[in-house]
């Protein structure tokens, strides 16, 4: 939808953007993040060409943006900032149907518009839509902003921290509504804030930009897993995964090598591989992996005959989990079930892994422990 | 002859010159407007023009206006042409320089926003910057056109007629009834283009910059609640 092509910006002789390429994908709420200074709002304003590149290009629906009309280019483009960038002058239903009215909209069209984008951003359109701005809440406005910028139906939406200048309260509700009009209406937003928090709450992508050039672009949870330097890592904060514990997933804390054994083999030899390993439980499996049942080691010790096979003995009916579901879930799971490990596997039932309750607790634990560490 | 009889004994005259010289000044005014509001606009544009237009603005408004209007008449003859050229130079510089400066102290971010949304500069001029520099820009006419009323009084030094033409006959004359005759209307005159200047001063001024703002918004919450 979007494409950076080696994107520079230059003032005078310093770079504020230095050579960035990156692809924004149609249907996508990408933020662009970083501290004050380093570039985020030049590169928003290179997509609607307020600045001009010094070198590089961008495409739009692989157009390059010095190919289309400008005026055409910033009207199929939403463009909100912080302090709303409203018509003090005009009311709010001027300020939505300026630029349809600019284009010469069928009139009738233009005002059912208006009351639909004011429905939209949950303001009550026979109460606000001759109102003027100053006669609004600072939260009021930039709804008034945000539906302004879907005016004309764009496919692409530039936001620039437009719920920085919010009291806390307004701003988690628009942030949250934002999340919800997106999932709808599923436009490509490129959204620029410098607060972590916000990032995570809606971004489907974060790009996180250090002195004009990208640290890293990824997903939400890949950045936060896995951050690509210390950078990332200082500016996301160590353990701002547990403020979304939601994003944490089964694979992220697993066991990866569980004990196993061969549904063939005798319970003697199951008891002596749980001694040897100092588990309390082993993982039944074929050749082929597939998670067969599982054997207790309470459960073998009462079993008469030593020399029967395991998979005449074994479990057959217990939980198992996904490697992709969330921590949360798994903590339920534990908590409610009689197990004390739940095995992980595919959708092949092919074993991946194994949570245990030690496991959960050591990745809780982490993060008290850790920061003491970088104290000392 | 008292004050008021010598007046009302002059009526038709004094009404007559009255109306000339209301004539002259808004014919002035509003050549002044049409050339003052468009080099303002183009000042407020083109920085480099700024100073230059202003700094002759400045300049011609320091001549006194009997030497200005001396100088003239041997290029425009006497009557009205010379004064209403003269009020004319005069009024422009409160007019460049308040256009200028209305346009100027418009949020620069909202003027961003505007051109982002995809409004064209002319839009942005006429739908956005004019708008909101307009209580500025009258108030700049306003106060020309106070200034008007006097030098159309002077500009009757060289035949250009209306309520001076009563003060310089009275002052050949030594006949104080006839100056006043002519002083008091044009004083009046004064005040009354001071009155509806501040009119259209409060008519052209956005909602947004009126100070029954709050009356507005209280009277909006009792609605809500
Ligand atoms: N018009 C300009 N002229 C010179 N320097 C500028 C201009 N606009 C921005 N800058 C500089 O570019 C840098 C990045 O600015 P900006 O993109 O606004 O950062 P951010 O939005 O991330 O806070 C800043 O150091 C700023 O001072
Ligand atoms: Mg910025």
């Amino acid at each position: 939808m979007i494409k950076f092509k080696n994107i520079t910006k230059k003032y005078g002789q310093q770079a504020v953007v230095s050579d960035i390429s990156l692809r924004i994908e149609k249907g996508d709420l990408v933020v662009l993040i970083g501290p004050s200074g380093c570039g985020k709002t030049t590169l928003l304003k290179i997509i609607n060409r307020l600045v001009k590149p010094t070198s590089g290009d961008v495409l739009v629906n692989d157009k390059s943006i010095f190919d289309y009309d400008e005026i055409e280019l910033r009207r199929n483009m939403g463009y909100v900032i912080q302090q709303t960038g409203l018509f003090p002058h005009m009311t709010v239903r001027e300020n939505i149907e300026i630029v349809p009215r600019l284009q010469r909209h069928n009139k009738k069209a233009i005002a059912e518009r208006s009351a639909e984008l004011m429905e939209m951003v949950g303001l009550e359109p026979n109460i606000y839509l001759d109102r003027y701005p100053f006669e609004l809440s600072g939260g009021q406005q930039q709804r008034i902003g945000v539906a302004r910028a879907f005016a004309t139906d764009p496919e692409v939406i530039l936001m620039d921290e437009p719920f920085s200048a919010l009291d806390p309260i307004s701003r988690l509700q628009l942030q949250d509504e934002l999340a919800e009009l997106q999932r709808k209406l599923k436009r490509t937003i490129v959204f620029v804030t410098h607060d972590m928090d916000e990032a995570v709450k809606i971004a489907d992508k974060i790009c996180i930009i250090n002195n004009g050039s990208i640290a890293q672009y990824d997903t939400v949870e890949e950045v936060m897993k896995n951050p690509a330097d210390s950078y990332v890592e200082g500016f996301i904060g160590k353990n701002r995964i547990w403020s979304s514990p939601q994003l944490i997933q089964v694979k992220d804390v697993m066991i990866n090598d569980p004990v196993c054994i061969y549904d063939n083999a005798t319970i003697r030899r199951s008891i002596e591989k749980m001694r040897a390993h100092k588990v309390d439980s082993l993982m039944v499996i074929d050749k082929s992996n597939t998670l067969l049942g599982v054997v207790l080691a309470k459960d073998m010790q009462l079993v008469q005959d030593k020399r029967q096979q395991v998979r005449d003995v074994m479990l057959l009916d217990f939980m198992t989990v996904r490697p992709e579901t969330d921590i949360v879930d798994v903590i339920n799971i534990v908590n409610n079930g009689s197990l004390s490990s739940i095995p992980v596997t595919d959708e092949s039932k092919a074993l991946k892994g194994l949570i245990t309750k030690s496991s959960l607790l050591t990745t809780v634990t982490q993060q008290y422990i850790e920061p003491k560490e970088t104290v000392s | 002859m008292n004050l008021l009889e010598f007046i009302f004994s002059h009526m038709d005259d004094v009404l007559a010159r009255l109306l000339q010289h209301i004539q002259t000044t808004l014919f002035s005014i509003t050549i002044s407007v049409l050339i003052g509001v468009p080099l303002g606009i183009l000042i407020s544009y083109i920085k480099p023009f700024k100073k230059p237009v202003l700094g002759v603005a400045n300049v011609v408004q320091a001549i006194p206006s009997i030497a200005l209007l001396g100088f003239l008449v041997p290029f425009l003859g006497i009557g009205e042409k010379p004064a209403i050229f003269m009020v004319v130079i005069y009024s422009l510089l409160p007019i460049i320089k308040n256009t200028a400066t209305g346009l100027s102290t418009i949020d620069e971010e909202m003027l961003e926003a505007a051109k982002g949304i995809g409004m064209t500069k002319f839009q942005v001029l006429t739908r956005v910057k004019l708008p909101l520099a307009l209580p500025v820009i009258m108030a700049g006419i306003r106060i020309s056109a106070v200034t008007s009323v006097g030098l159309v009084t002077i500009a009757a030094f060289i035949g250009a007629g209306g309520l001076g033409y009563l003060i310089y006959s009275g002052i050949r004359t030594v006949n104080t009834n006839l100056i006043l005759t002519g002083a008091i209307p044009a004083c009046i005159l004064a005040l009354a283009v001071d009155g509806v200047g501040s009119l259209f001063e409060k008519v052209t001024t956005p909602v947004c910059f009126r100070n029954n703002k709050k009356e507005r918004r209280d009277k909006n919450e009792k609605i809500n609640t």
